[in-house]
């Protein structure tokens, strides 16, 4: 990221710098064109304005005219038109051409007359220049220096007067053109085409070594003429311009300053032109532009830097935040480390590499009851059996060349009892030292489960060889893998003829069929259950048998062993084949038993109604008939008739009786019993009404009878029925009581092993208990008519009404000390 | 057959029941004025003017029928059930007077209209009573239809 940013850094400066250079070419090629322009002009100005002198000058010197006007003067020179004529034209030289002063000189040099007037003396130099002008006839160019009289820088043309021919010509005079060059040369200097603060020209001449200025240096505040230089002053414009080339040049100027120069030489003068400008001035908009561009770039180098900056820290937060990330994870695994090495269920232990222990964990104290701290003055040696010690060297052995290595020892605790364990041990290496790390695990129930296993497969095996049912195990294909030997016994078959064949092939076609099919599906089902097919013994002979197969995988769920059960069932199929047939007769024969019984019913049924109405009709016919004739013919009978005839009446009743009490019986067991909730204490009191309405008459001493009827707790029962069997009964009580002074009758219920026992206890005749079983046949008595009239339908109603009701009935009794009848009722599962 | 106005239609096939009956019932009611029918059949066509009794006039009707239950050919629940369906003798009351006690005849006795019930008692004294009883109510002292 940093780097990034020197780089771009780098790469902006250079550009900038390439730039700049670039710049700084095209602008001083800009200049060093302008200079040049500059340069040639002025250079074609100096030039132009030396020649309008010298053009000037030589038009007097030539001028006959001139020379006669100024020897008419000269000859006479008090004569003042001819004064007059000289001054006019003097005044008009110096007018026109704008000369500082023309003098006229005498060939002794000696100021004649002069524009404008006045002038009397001309200064030594001047002398001198016109001396040499007038001895040579030449015109004398004086340059530039400083007049002694006048103190002011001048720059004299000596022109000779000459008259005559040639080569007899005669000098008659002397005009001395005098010219101020601050008011004719040096604007034309000092004027600059272009606006420049440090644009400057010089005019410079040789003088000896030395390099003269001619004009004022303002920047040094040098006056004309006052500064020289030495030629050797090196990159000096004006020295170059003077001893070296002209053109263009780059050097310092006097006051150490670089400057661009253009350097020339006026024709037909011993000046040199320089024309320099401040390299600073030239650069001055590179260098504000550089200005601008760097402010420019530093605002963008801020700018980037404070991105870079702004994104390196956010690399650093990044960075720190993953390293915090990462050490918190660093921690975890080790606490991680720590928390499964202290609570592993296993033993975990470090040595070092004598095998002395260093290190162990929680369980290890636990499992072999010494203290961390007596563990680590222990080696790993100890912590084996006595007997598996020796091994110790020879077991681990191997980790010599593996890293890791898993064995199985006998270890012993600090108490002496011994367990199985398996080691898995592992060399660590830590800076070139050598530890081993041992995880321990207690095998005891391992080896107690294998232990129980090969039992299991020692009776598993004792079973299949000794077992009279047949197993077969077969492949995921369904040939035999084996079978046991009662398979071989029971279907006649060596094993050689049978292991490795198509257990499909031993069954009848159309049980193989079935078998295949069902087989298809058995890997899904994993298991036959008692289905059935026909084998083909070695006989020949088809086995009906019953096949239970159960399947075995294998470790990823393939079908492996499918273990089958088989048994003989042909025997059983038969038995079972004539229970059914003999069921099915038994059931045809209830069948048959049942119409039969029904039309037995039937025709009772009818044989009953018959003997209601047709036994009955005769007996009526008696009775009517011979109460007809013991009344009708009362006159006609005597006394003993009537009693016969009332015989005949008695006995046609008992009939009656008979019968009624004969049907009512059979009617019990064939009417539909119509249980509900009843209070027995209303039956009792119904039983007890209707009792005294029947025997109204034939006991009339009610008054004799005690009559005691304890609270009866609720039944379920028929209640016309039970009302029934207290009639009968409570009948019987007062019946065989009678004889008694007073009848002692008394109806109560008791409870015994949760059974409600109903009871009628009298004080009457009672009866001897070794006739108890024969009191509630029909038509039993155990008195005589006589005695004590009835049927000896009663009781055998009472039981059979019990007996319909689920309960039991029986009696307590003894000879005149009275009868107990008790009966149950089958308890209905009451819910409230 | 005359047309004599009857006052009861016994109809009982036992000819010694008929006899006792009739004996019995003879101090209200002249034995002229009784019809006796031997079976279910016999009771019809006289209630029903057919067949021996077609000429008889169906507009002069016993005034109950004693109807005994057990009867030859048509039984006496048919009877019963014939004469209190027909709107012409559905008013003439009938006393079912039978031997059988069984609850199951009373009840469908009942059902079809009979008026009364009785079981002849063995005892001629307690019928002769009942008789006399039945005699009573229905023909002097129970008001009839069209009298």
């Amino acid at each position: 990221m940093v780097l990034i940013f020197f780089l771009l850094l780098f790469a902006l400066i250079l550009a900038g710098i390439v730039s700049d250079h670039y710049q700084r070419i095209s602008l001083e090629q800009t200049n060093q064109g302008r200079l040049a322009a500059i340069a040639d002009l002025k250079a074609q100005q100096v030039s132009s304005w030396l020649s309008e002198r010298r053009a000037n000058a030589d038009t007097i010197l030539k001028s006959p005219f001139t020379a006669a006007s100024i020897q008419a003067f000269t000859t006479h020179p008090e004569d003042p038109q001819n004064q007059e004529e000289i001054f006019t034209w003097l005044g008009s030289l110096q007018k026109n051409y704008n000369y500082q002063s023309v003098i006229l000189l005498s060939v002794q040099a000696k100021s004649l007359l002069s524009a404008p007037a006045g002038i009397q003396t001309i200064g030594k130099t001047a002398a001198g220049f016109s001396r040499q002008a007038i001895q040579t006839r030449q015109i004398v160019f004086s340059d530039l220096y400083r007049d002694e009289i006048t103190q002011h820088l001048t720059l004299d043309y000596c022109v000779p007067l000459l008259i005559g021919d040639e080569p007899q010509m005669t000098v008659i005079g002397l005009v001395l053109l005098r010219i101020d060059p601050d008011t004719s040369l040096y604007p034309l200097l000092d004027s600059w085409p272009i606006a420049s603060k440090t644009g400057e020209t010089q005019l410079v001449r040789r003088e000896g070594d030395d390099v003269i200025f001619l004009n004022r240096i303002e920047r040094i505040q040098a006056p004309a003429l006052s500064l020289r230089l030495p030629a050797n002053t090196p990159d000096l414009p004006a020295a170059q311009a003077v001893f070296g080339q002209p053109g263009d040049f780059k050097g310092v100027s006097e006051e150490n300053v670089p400057v661009f120069a253009a350097l020339r030489r006026i024709p037909d003068s011993p000046w040199y032109l320089v024309i320099q400008v401040d390299q600073d001035e030239i650069y001055q908009p590179l260098a504000e532009r550089n200005r601008l561009l760097l402010v420019v770039s530093a605002v963008l180098i801020t700018a980037a830097g404070t991105l870079t900056g702004m994104l390196w820290r956010q690399r650093e937060a990044r960075f720190y935040k993953e390293e915090y990330l990462a050490e918190v994870r660093r921690q975890a695994l080790s606490e991680h480390l720590l928390l499964i090495s202290r609570y592993s269920n296993d033993i975990i232990l470090l040595s070092n590499q004598h095998w002395s222990l260093l290190e162990a964990n929680d369980r290890a104290v636990s499992a072999y009851q010494y203290s961390l701290a007596e563990l680590q003055k222990m080696s790993m040696p100890q912590l084996f059996s006595i007997e598996t010690r020796v091994n110790f060297s020879r077991q681990i052995q191997p980790l010599d060349e593996k890293e890791g290595l898993v064995f199985e020892a006998t270890h012993q605790r600090k108490d002496g009892f011994t367990f199985p364990v398996e080691i898995s041990a592992r060399t660590i290496r830590v800076d070139g030292r050598k530890f081993y790390q041992s995880i321990i695990r207690d095998i005891t129930e391992r080896k107690q489960a294998e232990e129980a296993l090969r039992e299991s497969e020692r009776r598993f095996r004792l079973f299949y060889e000794q077992s009279p049912v047949g197993y077969q195990s077969l492949d995921e294909k369904a040939c035999f893998i084996d079978v046991n030997p009662a398979w071989l016994a029971t279907f006649g078959y060596e094993r050689a003829a049978v292991i490795g064949r198509y257990f499909p092939d031993f069954l009848t076609p159309d049980s193989k069929a079935r078998f295949e099919n069902l087989f298809a599906e058995f890997e899904g089902a994993g298991e036959f259950r008692s289905m059935e097919f026909e084998l083909v013994c070695g006989t020949g002979e088809v086995m009906l048998i019953s096949v239970n197969g159960k399947a075995g995988y294998d470790e990823i769920g393939r079908l492996g062993q499918i273990h089958f059960i088989l048994h003989d069932i042909t025997e059983q199929r038969r038995a079972e084949e004539a229970i059914r047939k003999m069921n099915e007769e038994l059931e045809q024969r209830v069948l048959e038993r049942t119409t039969q019984f029904e039309a037995a019913n039937k025709e009772l049924e009818a044989f009953s109604y018959s003997v209601s109405h047709d036994l009955r009709a005769p007996l009526r016919a008696i009775d009517g008939f011979s109460r007809i004739l013991s009344e009708e013919y009362t006159a006609e009978l005597s006394p003993e008739a009537h009693r016969y005839l009332d015989l005949v009446r008695n006995n046609a009743q008992t009939m009656s009786n008979l019968i009624d009490n004969l049907l009512a019986f059979s009617r019990l067991g064939r009417q539909p019993l119509k249980k509900q909730r009843v209070q027995p204490n209303e039956v009792v009191t119904q039983s007890l009404d209707l009792l005294r309405l029947e025997h109204g008459e034939r006991c009339p001493d009610w008054q004799r009878i005690d009559l005691v009827v304890h609270p009866l707790p609720l039944c379920d029962a028929d209640p016309a029925l039970l009302k029934q069997v207290f009639v009968n009964l409570l009948s019987n009580a007062i019946k065989f009581s009678s004889k008694k002074e007073r009848s002692q009758i008394e109806v109560g219920c008791l409870e015994e092993n949760h059974e409600k026992i109903y009871f009628v206890r009298d004080n009457g005749v009672g009866f001897d208990m070794k006739y108890a079983p024969k009191l509630f046949g029909v038509f039993q008595r155990l008195h005589r008519v006589e005695d004590y009239e009835g049927t000896g339908v009663g009781l055998a109603i009472v039981q059979r009404i019990i007996h319909r009701h689920g309960g039991r009935v029986w009696a307590l009794g003894e000879v005149d000390q009275g009868a107990t009848f008790c009966f149950t009722l089958q308890e209905e599962r009451i819910n409230d | 057959m005359t047309d004599t106005p009857v006052d009861i239609l016994l109809v009982e096939d036992n000819p010694n029941d008929v006899e006792l009956t009739i004996h019995a019932l003879k101090s209200f009611c002249p034995i002229n004025r009784i019809q006796v029918a031997r079976d279910g059949v016999e009771a019809l066509e006289y209630t029903f003017c057919t067949g021996k009794y077609m000429h008889r006039s169906p507009t002069i009707q016993p005034r109950m029928i004693l109807l005994d239950l057990k009867l030859p050919r048509v039984d006496g629940i048919q009877v019963l059930k014939r004469v209190k369906s027909d709107p012409r003798t559905q008013g003439i009351p009938v006393i079912v007077l039978t031997s059988s006690s069984d609850e199951g005849d009373v009840e469908e006795s009942y059902r079809l209209g009979a008026n009364s019930y009785i079981i002849k008692p063995v005892d001629f004294a307690e019928f002769t009573h009942a008789a006399r009883i039945l005699g009573a109510y229905w023909l002097e002292l129970n008001r009839s239809i069209g009298m």
